[in-house]
């Protein structure tokens, strides 16, 4: 990692708390009175941090456990031949049945869409779901895909040679967004 | 990030205990895939894998299949005796036919200690060491130690015995330098013309007493009596060996009760153990087989990336 670069705050803890709850209540609008089919699929491994936020929110919103899993994209990559460097492969822990369910993918930016292209493949080999939405914290725009999300806390047009970070903090509680002038070197798009 | 930057797998003398531990978090994950109802991932879509044997293999080369398979390579099987060898081509020329196909990857047994270095310097396709000769078998001894990390939850600190033919076994070569890399104690064992005493000068123990070998170890791995590779007499007789060095109720007795008991197969039944014990609930012999599918395919899944460089 280039340890040079500027970084400042995109959304603050407040900020971020604020756009986390926004995407609940277009969840709970939609979903009204049948959580009973719904599960959270987060996207190693910051999406699965965010999903894990998401769900306690549900809960503490309308007191109904949402099952949450986890699913690392890393083995449906669409970047094969080309790719450089090997991302550690995070835990898929998808503790529920997929068929039937109505599936809320969560990420927590989203960019030119290939990751998420990744993830239906990646989630429709467990089964097939009734339906699969996406929840999105922060969409920088940029697409490549045709791929809108359907909960978005917050759109933000950045820069290609910008990146966009979400920090959690070691308990979970209070996120935060950072921006990046120079473009972090890393292994994952 | 991460640090496989190798486009070749020949050998575990090679790798450092990051390198192995990456290889072994990587099979965890590719573990689930053959458990799942499809058992595939597109992970290799696209690349073609030649599995090569120069030398007869059922079971490494299934499981080799079997993980390529499952990652969505394109596979193609050459045996020695199907190959142009046997006309007089050399090697070297027969891997330069292959890599002229566009091909990715070749899964190499050979003999000759040595070849898989000297195809891997001369082509640009990843090569992976499937077995040669009596130096190394990576992927079996990477099997074995993923096998008991996940019984027993580390490496580090575990008294590992290596039971028999330790002078003809390339499983024996690789797993003693990657327990040793990832801080086991190893003790090999077995009749002293099968266990050379050269090994104690890199840190293993070297024994000639089962009671000693079997007492306090939490692994005890034996080694097949290969008699295809035996043409010398090396011991009186295959009775002898059974009585003096095979597990059996009788020598069962020295054994920790929670000790792991494993076998690279295939097993003499009532050579290097008796049925009840290779059936028993100590022996993982069948979750090594298991276990060999998602170790090979973490170890083409990461010298992909090397490949495209």
């Amino acid at each position: 990692m280039n340890k040079k670069q500027l970084k400042r705050i995109l959304l603050n803890r407040t900020e971020t708390e604020y756009y986390i709850q926004k995407i609940v209540l277009s969840i709970c609008r939609e979903f009204n009175k049948k959580f009973e089919d719904i599960a959270l699929i987060g996207i190693q491994h910051k999406g699965f941090y965010l999903a894990e936020k998401i769900a306690e929110l549900i809960k503490s919103k309308t007191k109904i456990s949402v099952p949450t899993g986890s699913i690392d994209i890393s083995m449906y990559r669409d970047d094969i031949g080309t790719r450089r460097s090997i991302s550690k492969i995070y835990e898929t822990n998808i503790p529920f049945d997929v068929e039937g369910k109505a599936i809320i993918l969560v990420d927590d930016v989203l960019h030119t869409g290939r990751t998420i292209r990744a993830a239906l493949d990646a989630i429709t080999d467990y089964g097939r779901p009734a339906l699969i939405r996406l929840a999105i914290l922060i969409d920088r725009g940029g697409r490549e895909f045709p791929i809108a999300a359907d909960y978005v806390g917050k759109i933000k047009k950045i820069s290609k040679n910008m990146k966009v970070t979400v920090n959690f903090s070691s308990d979970n509680k209070k996120p935060i967004v950072y921006l990046h002038q120079n473009k972090i070197k890393s292994g994952v798009a | 990030m991460h640090d496989w930057k190798r486009k070749d797998l020949i050998a575990i003398y090679d790798l450092n205990a990051k390198e192995i531990e990456l290889i072994l978090d990587t099979a965890e994950e590719f573990k689930k895939v053959s458990k799942r109802r499809i058992k595939k991932v597109p992970a290799l879509r696209g690349k073609t894998v030649v599995n090569f044997f120069v030398e007869p293999s059922t079971r490494t080369r299934t499981s080799f299949e079997l993980a390529e398979q499952r990652l969505s390579a394109d596979i193609i099987n050459i045996n020695a005796s199907s190959s142009s060898l046997i006309k007089g081509e050399t090697l070297l020329d027969t891997a330069k036919n292959i890599e002229s196909m566009e091909v990715d990857f070749i899964v190499m047994r050979h003999s000759a200690v040595g070849a898989h270095y000297f195809i891997a310097d001369n082509v640009k396709c990843g090569i992976v060491n499937a077995g040669d000769g009596a130096h190394e078998h990576p992927t079996q001894a990477l099997l074995d130690i993923f096998t008991i990390r996940e019984k027993k939850g580390r490496i580090k600190g575990l008294n590992v015995t290596i039971l028999g033919d330790i002078l003809h076994s390339r499983v024996a070569r690789s797993n003693i330098w990657g327990l040793l890399k990832l801080g086991a104690n190893v003790t090999i064992a077995g009749p002293a013309t099968l266990v050379p005493k050269e090994f104690k000068s890199i840190g293993v123990r070297v024994t000639y007493d089962l009671r000693e070998a079997l007492e306090n170890a939490d692994v005890i791995n034996l080694l097949r009596i290969q008699h295809e590779r035996q043409r010398s007499a090396f011991f009186p007789s295959i009775g002898e060996y059974a009585s003096i060095f095979g597990l059996n109720t009788k020598t069962m007795r020295f054994v920790k009760p929670d000790a792991l008991i494993m076998h690279p197969g295939p097993i003499n039944r009532g050579v290097e153990i008796d049925s009840k014990f290779a059936d028993g609930a100590q022996s993982v012999i069948l979750e090594q087989v298991t276990n060999g599918i998602a170790v090979r395919m973490a170890v083409l899944y990461l010298i992909s990336a090397a490949i495209n460089k």
